[in-house]
């Protein structure tokens, strides 16, 4: 056997661990992002539970029904809902975890809090608004699991979300720096017949953005005006509300 | 430059109509007037003075004293947000008491004297837009 190829692979080696390391680098998703509005994801593939739901929902609509419940009493929206407002998205990363934070009424929402070190989902998850999310960067994607949820919130599109949500996320990083694709897969059986993906877009903003304020206040007027009985069939706060097994009363006891 | 970018991007964002904020679930709510309560095809310019200005959540709201028939009619005008109208370049002191200003405004369907803010023009020509307006340029 020839000596010859041995230089030629280390080489080519130390070629390929250069190559490999740029490549393995994180883009830097860091900073101010303004989510593209214009095109709002559209026609889930909805279960006919899903689609009785959001027809009575549209229905109260055409006949003046404006707000939820949960929006006069400033809960948050929690994930999905929260990365698609017309107000900017603050990404930040620290060690072992990518953070999101948003910026509009009503809410406020919670961060989000994406961990990196955690390989696997954890087994004793307590519901909540933006669930548990863990992540990886494959390549140039940061590749993000996200379950845990609670049933309080929606998915986009109006769909209700239930506690067997499962949304899954691949964000990458136009080659420009200027575009943030997040391509989002929710799924959740009751609500989805199959998997949704969406695309959505963020223009990145000038680093020295600010982020404001916009704190919900709680619109005691409105809630004393409510006829919680006439919206709760497709008004998910309104219904907990109304239902004691639920157990709504929070300091009760 | 990057500035003036990301301004023209932002631009083409807002151009999007509010027609298309279907679903209730994304659209954040107005204070005292659904969307709907607007008549959205009408545009309507009105001349005069600022009596009150609200730069405070969830919406501006500010009050002009409309000169009509030697008298004066009251008319209250929602913009968005503070944090939203922020970006299009209002501030907390945009508007004064007693300041000279034209509204161009989607009036209330029901005639009530309120409307949701397009824009609003100084005497000295500047314009300052109301977010996500649908004529936003």
């Amino acid at each position: 056997m020839s000596l010859r190829p041995l230089p030629l692979a280390i080489g080519l080696g130390v070629v390929l661990a250069f190559a490999g390391g740029a490549a393995r680098a994180a883009p830097d998703i860091t900073g101010m992002w303004q989510y593209d509005y214009s095109h709002p994801p559209a026609h889930p593939p909805v279960t006919p539970k899903a689609a009785a739901i959001i027809a009575l929902h549209r229905a109260a609509t055409e006949k003046g029904y404006v707000r939820e419940l949960s929006n006069m009493k400033c809960l948050p929206t929690g994930m999905p809902q929260l990365m698609v407002w017309r107000s900017p998205i603050e990404i930040m990363e620290s060690f072992g975890r990518i953070s999101i934070i948003t910026e509009h009424d009503p809410g406020p929402d919670e961060p989000r809090t994406i961990y990196l070190n955690e390989p696997v989902q954890p087994n004793d998850i307590d519901p909540s608004w933006n669930g548990h999310s863990i992540g990886h960067w494959d390549h140039d994607v940061l590749v993000v699991d996200t379950v845990g949820f609670n049933d309080r919130a929606r998915l986009l599109g109006g769909v209700p979300r239930t506690e067997a949500a499962h949304i899954t996320e691949r964000f990458s990083l136009s080659a420009d720096g200027q575009t943030l694709t997040d391509e989002m897969t929710m799924q959740d059986p009751q609500m989805l017949a199959g998997p949704w993906t969406v695309s959505l877009k963020f223009a990145r903003m000038p680093n020295d953005s600010e982020r404001l304020e916009a704190v919900c206040e709680l619109d005691l007027d409105a809630i004393q005006k409510l006829d919680i009985n006439a919206i709760k069939a497709f008004d998910i706060e309104a219904q907990r509300t109304s239902d004691p097994s639920l157990r709504y009363n929070p300091g009760g006891k | 430059m990057k500035r003036h970018r990301y301004a023209h991007a932002l631009r083409r964002l807002l151009l999007t109509s509010v027609l298309t904020v279907g679903s209730a679930a994304s659209a954040p709510a107005f204070a005292h007037h659904s969307f709907n309560m607007f008549a959205l095809d009408q545009v309507v310019t009105v001349d005069g003075t600022v009596k009150d200005y609200d730069f405070k959540m969830p919406h501006v709201w500010f009050y002009v004293l409309v000169p009509k028939g030697g008298a004066q009619e009251e008319w209250g005008f929602e913009a968005h947000s503070p944090n939203l109208v922020a970006r299009k370049g209002w501030t907390v002191n945009s508007l004064k008491p007693g300041d000279k200003i034209a509204v161009t405004m989607h009036p209330m369907k029901d005639g009530s004297k309120a409307g949701s803010v397009i824009y609003v023009t100084y005497p000295n020509g500047k314009v300052l837009w109301n977010a996500q307006s649908i004529n936003e340029p």
